[in-house]
């Protein structure tokens, strides 16, 4: 047989024509990585920024997940993800690293509609942020996925490519 | 090789949209025609156009080798010489490919001669590897031909093969480009996405446009993570005039297809092989133009180093008639190539596209047009081996 044996689509079977809603992720929530990267967005001054930095840090000392080896926690979360958390004892368990923070209030908005679990009962105003294993997401203390957007200070610029698409309509053949 | 008319399926605009294909139709004018179909024995397809397909294509691998090693190539082929790092390293990396077309003159009889080589950004895939396929199977289903009929077209299945191992290395998503408004680009870069994700890689669209550069000099995606891995069906001699284009040497980004490909999306491969294999029986005699070149003469072809769809490619046939197709390409030098009609089944003129998915060949699929120059509007026919 010279055909393929079988074709079938996985997602562009009844599509509409202009699938733009496919990793178009429109207005997003920002993720601060530090307070450096929080000041530069330009949104917050720097007291506000060390301000939720301090409250995410401590919101991630009581919450972040435990674990009793390196090798469980990195199961879950990625190598290169985890820690040792500091104890006066000196045998203190693993959790991940704070990879970033997030305000609560945009947090809040854009979770309660995407069913991302909320820190019930917290008074913190911002929200700790965990990489995921594969490095491409942030993630809750409870391994959800947070839909947002890293602030973007070190952002050169965009529309660099595709300059001459006023010429033309296609560029396949 | 015969072409048999036919009456279409009565709902297959429905099913057309119901699968994804939007761009059925163009400008009111048919762009899928199943009103007829083309219809091959298997020595056809095997010895006429299988068989060469994958000699040419290793022939067209050959003088990449050359090309990295050998920089008189590059010049000829008027690449930047600011990109020819990028493109050697592409290729010493063995950055992978997934696909590429050969247009051939095939009438039945004789040596198919390949008129150009498609290997950056060839278009038509969805039609060639899927609809096509889906329409054979409808044919047959329905009755009007029989079970044993077979068609030159395992493209899907050689992309998902491709796919597959390239999973094994993805550790990330790898997203996949094409230009804003381009509906038709955006249905080939869908559908290469959909195969994909059935190979279990994960994927994410982006406009070309918005493909980002961070203070580090690598590219991002809309929400500003790294982009490690894209497919853009866009010409790599485009990204090299872009703005962008100098961040190309600092990103780690790995780009579908490699830059190695400008080699052979280039024009300029139709005189390299001509003089590495003269008088081979698929190819046409073909040099680079001189800087003061005469008028072009009856029987040749005039065509730039960088075009698509037929744009700025201007004929003088054996008769002395002229025809030409404008476009934006006019500033680039130019080859000729000897004229070689395409074949005339009724109406109109038949253009096979051969299609090499990794390094085989997979199928083919059909254009006709009223004109001798294939363009972007050139209706698509399916074709059966029987």
């Amino acid at each position: 047989m010279k055909r393929s044996r079988s074709v079938k689509l996985a997602m562009m079977s009844a599509v509409p024509v202009l699938l733009t809603a496919c990793g178009d992720s429109g207005q997003q929530p920002v993720i601060y990585q530090s307070v450096d990267n929080c000041v530069q967005a330009g949104e917050l001054s720097y007291s506000e920024c060390k301000q939720h930095f301090d409250e995410a840090l401590a919101e991630h000392q009581k919450t972040a997940p435990r674990f009793d080896t390196k090798e469980a926690c990195s199961a879950e979360w990625g190598d290169g993800q985890c820690q040792q958390t500091p104890t006066a004892s000196g045998h203190g368990s693993f959790m991940p690293m704070l990879a970033g923070f997030m305000m609560a209030r945009a947090f809040n908005n854009f979770g309660a509609n995407r069913n991302v679990d909320m820190q019930n009962g917290s008074t913190s105003r911002a929200t700790p942020l965990y990489r995921s294993g594969n490095n491409d997401t942030f993630r809750t203390a409870s391994n959800q996925v947070v839909p947002g957007k890293i602030a973007s200070a070190n952002m050169v610029s965009r529309n660099g490519f595709g300059a001459a698409s006023s010429q033309r309509s296609s560029y396949g053949g | 090789m015969q072409r048999i008319t036919i009456a279409e399926r009565p709902h297959w605009r429905e099913e057309a949209e119901a699968l994804g294909f939007n761009f059925h139709t163009f400008d009111g004018e048919p762009y899928w025609d199943e009103t007829a179909y083309y219809r091959f024995s298997l020595p056809q397809i095997e010895t006429d156009l299988e068989a060469p397909t994958a000699e040419l294509h290793d022939m067209c691998m050959d003088i990449v080798g050359r090309a990295v090693r050998d920089e008189t190539y590059l010049q000829r082929l008027a690449i930047p010489e600011r990109f020819w790092e990028l493109i050697r390293s592409s290729y010493q990396r063995g950055d992978a490919h997934l696909y590429g077309r050969m247009d051939l003159a095939y009438d039945g009889t004789g040596p198919a001669k390949l008129l150009e080589l498609n290997y950056d950004t060839p278009t038509s895939l969805y039609e060639s590897g899927y609809f096509q396929w889906v329409w054979l199977q409808s044919r047959i289903d329905d009755g009007t031909l029989p079970q044993s009929t077979d068609q030159f077209n395992s493209v899907q299945e050689k992309l998902f093969e491709i796919f597959k191992k390239l999973e094994r290395k993805l550790s990330r998503k790898m997203h996949f480009a094409s230009v804003r408004e381009s509906i038709e680009d955006r249905g080939t870069v869908q559908y290469l996405q959909d195969i994909a994700e059935q190979a279990g890689i994960r994927t994410q669209f982006i406009a070309l446009e918005d493909v980002g550069v961070d203070s580090t000099g690598q590219f991002a995606d809309k929400d500003e993570f790294p982009i490690e891995f894209i497919f853009k069906l866009y010409p790599w001699e485009f990204m090299f005039e872009d703005e962008f284009a100098n961040y190309l040497q600092t990103s780690r980004t790995t780009w579908f297809e490699p830059p190695w490909k400008a080699i052979l999306s280039n024009k300029g491969m139709l005189p390299l092989l001509w003089e590495l294999h003269p008088e081979h029986p698929n190819l046409l005699p073909a040099f680079f133009e001189a800087a003061n070149a005469t008028p072009l003469q009856r029987g040749w072809v005039r065509k730039p180093l960088f075009s698509r769809e037929g744009a700025n490619i201007q004929i003088v046939t054996p008769q002395g008639e002229t025809l030409s197709v404008d476009g934006p390409y006019a500033d680039a030098p130019f080859i000729r190539q000897a004229f070689h009609a395409l074949p005339k089944f009724g109406d109109a003129y038949t253009l096979i596209g051969s299609w090499v998915i990794g390094d085989e060949p997979a199928g083919i699929g059909i254009r006709e047009d009223e004109t001798l120059i294939t363009k972007d509007t050139s209706r698509f026919l399916p074709h059966v081996i029987a």
